[in-house]
């Protein structure tokens, strides 16, 4: 049976201020947001909530009941952001934590809770820790998600606990609203006289799934312990990052380099060790007096290789002007893979590949990874998708042979032809200002465009035309209306 | 002013071993750590049936208007699609710079060069040097007329009007007076008894 823990973090948005140390939480103060287009109360401190603020009130109600409430909006980007730091903070307690948003965290403490000497002592152990981060905290241990969410929240203690086996006499006292159930729903079921979880068991799960629905039933199942609701931990990805702060700042391009090693050394050390190699390099350079410079290279394949980063780096680095030094860098590693270990000394076709992805790195760190492309075939019967171009880099090339050759030359769209002597195709006609003449013409290859695209309906017919002056054109016409138009729809090699 | 010994200097021009070639065809031959100019209405296919025979990674660099017409639904027939890497600048800087980067570039690439105008002696010289050091072909396509430069030879291609596909090669230029004329047609397209003197027969590089 596992044991879940439950942390309920209920005044997180205050607690990121106290943790600034916020001189407006001496006197009453609370977080606000808008919601249903007023502004209401969301969070509350100890002496708003004497003065008789409570969460859920309209702000207006809130300033004339206590006229010295100060307030702030709620930051949901920062309040995320600190309960993902707590998160990672958590793996001191379990390694199978999942983050249960916006204000709590579920661990799977199975096995765990013996090394703190027991599940109390464990829960004590967590809100110790949590309070020396200034962070306020309710804790419920039970058999079961649901069942640890409940008693978290609505648990007669700071932490609450719940014997293994024992879940539905310990949620029988518990009010409907502790099963995270909708609102609406919990004043339904007051109405019908159910205000507690006892009252719920008590009740046959049909009935109740008839008329509420099987959210309802769900959800006390999945509390109570009958179906399963395991907790699937996500462990944060590991960021591969490494910042140094000089006590001087530096400006010499050799200087610079020297910190970057140092740096791509760190970083490639943990990433060899994880087998794992980045597509992406960002370099922060942060200057005395300008600021910060990101630089950013990119590598066509997982990269773990600082000899590499530096060269690539090397071009950006002589660009960076810096005028006063600058005392600090960060380099992070994006856009993780893995690497698949090669042989890399043996074989000519091994070299030759590798040989072929550095240029296409040193190419595309300069003039953009999207101007460095590779054909890619799309089985389409329109002569102008049956291709498409592609980005090189992170593309293994593959072709498969057109059915029919092409010209090597396609124009999209065509190019408008000046006839001279009309035929089919013309006799004599004018392209790019130079006069041709028909020789031989082999033709009409029809192709009908899927019509079931947003694309030019007109069905096309092409031929091959030999002009008297070498040439070889591929000629378009569109039968129908516009027979009298031809195009130059290629050139044949 | 010290005498300059004849016999040595041509001892040691003699002794210099000879660069490594790319033999395109029965008597076209192109030396490999060179850069070769093309023009011409045929100038493509010249540039892609030597990349073929080269056998390596193709770069093709060109502006995007020159860049995108190419069709390798057509190419198929000459030149492993595979092995084609498109080099897409948005200057005549980068153009440059590009196919500097990649005719120095360790390998021996083959470089296709799509240069909407002249080159001056400068650059030229400048992506010659680019060429002896990585050992690669480079084909320069010059679209806007030519001028002094640098290249090992100059080809002039053009398709000619005949009964099958065919084109003229007239190489122009030759550094070491290399010159002459081919008429080229592709083996298979061909029929028995017709050939000319100077027919060069091709095989096509990939099963069409």
């Amino acid at each position: 049976m596992p044991r879940i823990l439950s942390i309920w973090l209920p005044q997180l948005p205050l607690d990121r201020l106290t943790r600034q140390s916020d001189p407006r939480l001496a006197g009453p103060f609370a977080i606000i947001a808008e919601e249903k287009n007023a502004w209401r109360v969301t969070h509350a401190n100890d002496a708003a909530l004497k003065a008789g603020v409570v969460a859920g009130q309209a702000l207006a109600d809130a300033r004339a009941i206590c006229p010295d409430l100060l307030t702030e909006p709620s930051d949901v980007v920062r309040e995320d952001l600190l309960l993902r730091a707590l998160w990672r903070w958590a793996d001191t307690l379990s390694p199978r934590v999942s983050l249960d948003a916006p204000d709590g965290l579920l661990l799977d403490i199975s096995g765990c809770a013996h090394l703190f000497g027991g599940e109390a002592q464990m829960g004590q152990e967590a809100l110790l820790r949590l309070g020396d981060l200034q962070i306020q905290a309710q804790i419920g241990i039970a058999d079961t998600k649901g069942g640890a969410r409940a008693l978290a929240r609505f648990g007669p203690n700071e932490v609450s606990l719940a014997a293994a086996g024992e879940m539905i006499a310990a949620l029988a006292e518990l009010p409907i609203a502790a099963l995270n159930v909708p609102h609406k729903m919990v004043s339904e079921l007051a109405r019908a006289g159910l205000t507690t979880i006892g009252h719920l068991q008590s009740q046959k799960s049909a009935e109740l799934a008839r008329r509420f629905g099987l959210h309802l039933t769900q959800a006390l199942q999945t509390a109570t312990g009958v179906t399963p609701d395991p907790v699937t931990p996500k462990v944060a990805d590991p960021t591969y990052a490494a910042r140094m702060t000089l006590p001087e700042p530096i400006g010499f391009l050799d200087d610079l380099e020297n910190v970057l090693r140092r740096l791509a050394t760190q970083i490639c050390g943990r990433l060899d060790q994880d087998q794992r190699g980045a597509r992406r390099f960002q370099l922060i350079v942060r200057c005395v007096d300008t600021g910060d410079h990101p630089l950013t290279i990119g590598f066509a394949r997982p990269c773990s290789d600082p000899d590499a980063i530096l060269r690539q780096f090397s071009h950006p680095l002589s660009k960076l002007e810096i005028e006063y030094g600058a005392d600090w860098f960060r380099l992070v590693a994006e856009q993780i893979e893995p690497i698949r270990l090669k042989q890399g000394s043996f074989g000519e076709d091994a070299k030759r590949a590798d040989q072929r992805l550095i240029l296409i790195e040193t190419l595309g760190n300069r003039i953009g990874f999207d101007h460095v492309r590779v054909f890619k075939p799309r089985g389409h019967h329109v002569p102008e998708q049956e291709f498409a171009q592609v980005e090189a880099a992170g593309v293994t090339p593959h072709w498969h042979p057109a059915p029919r050759p092409r010209p090597i030359r396609l124009f999209s769209p065509p190019e408008f032809v000046q006839v001279e002597t009309p035929g089919r195709p013309p006799l004599n006609f004018k392209w790019r200002r130079l006069s041709f003449a028909t020789d031989r013409a082999h033709g009409p290859e029809r192709i009908t465009p899927r019509w079931y695209r947003e694309e030019d309906p007109r069905t096309r017919d092409y031929w091959t035309v030999q002009t008297d002056q070498g040439r070889r054109l591929w000629l378009l016409n569109y039968p129908g209306e516009d027979a009298k138009d031809w195009y130059v729809a290629g050139e044949f090699a | 002013m010290g005498q300059i010994d004849l016999h040595s200097l041509r001892g040691a021009v003699a002794r210099s071993s000879p660069q490594p070639t790319l033999t395109v065809g029965a008597g076209v031959s192109l030396r490999k750590g060179r850069i070769h100019e093309v023009i011409g209405a045929g100038a493509d296919l010249f540039a892609v049936m030597a990349a073929a025979k080269q056998g390596q990674t193709i770069l093709w660099i060109a502006l995007y208007r020159d860049l995108i017409s190419l069709c390798p639904t057509g190419l198929q027939t000459y030149v492993d699609i595979q092995d084609m890497v498109l080099v897409e600048a948005v200057s005549r800087g980068e153009l440059l710079w590009a196919a500097d980067q990649a005719l120095r570039a360790e390998g021996g690439f083959c470089v296709i060069l799509d240069m909407p105008d002249q080159l001056s002696l400068k650059e030229s010289r400048r992506l010659q040097l680019a060429a002896e050091q990585g050992g690669g072909l480079g084909l320069i396509l010059l679209r806007g007329g030519v001028a002094t430069s640098a290249a090992q030879t100059r080809w002039d291609c053009s398709p000619v009007h005949a009964d099958h596909p065919a084109w003229d090669w007239r190489c122009i230029k030759g550094k070491n007076g290399e010159t002459g004329a081919w008429r080229v047609t592709r083996a298979g397209e061909q029929q028995r008894g017709q050939n000319a003197e100077d027919t060069l027969h091709m095989a096509p590089a990939a099963p069409a």
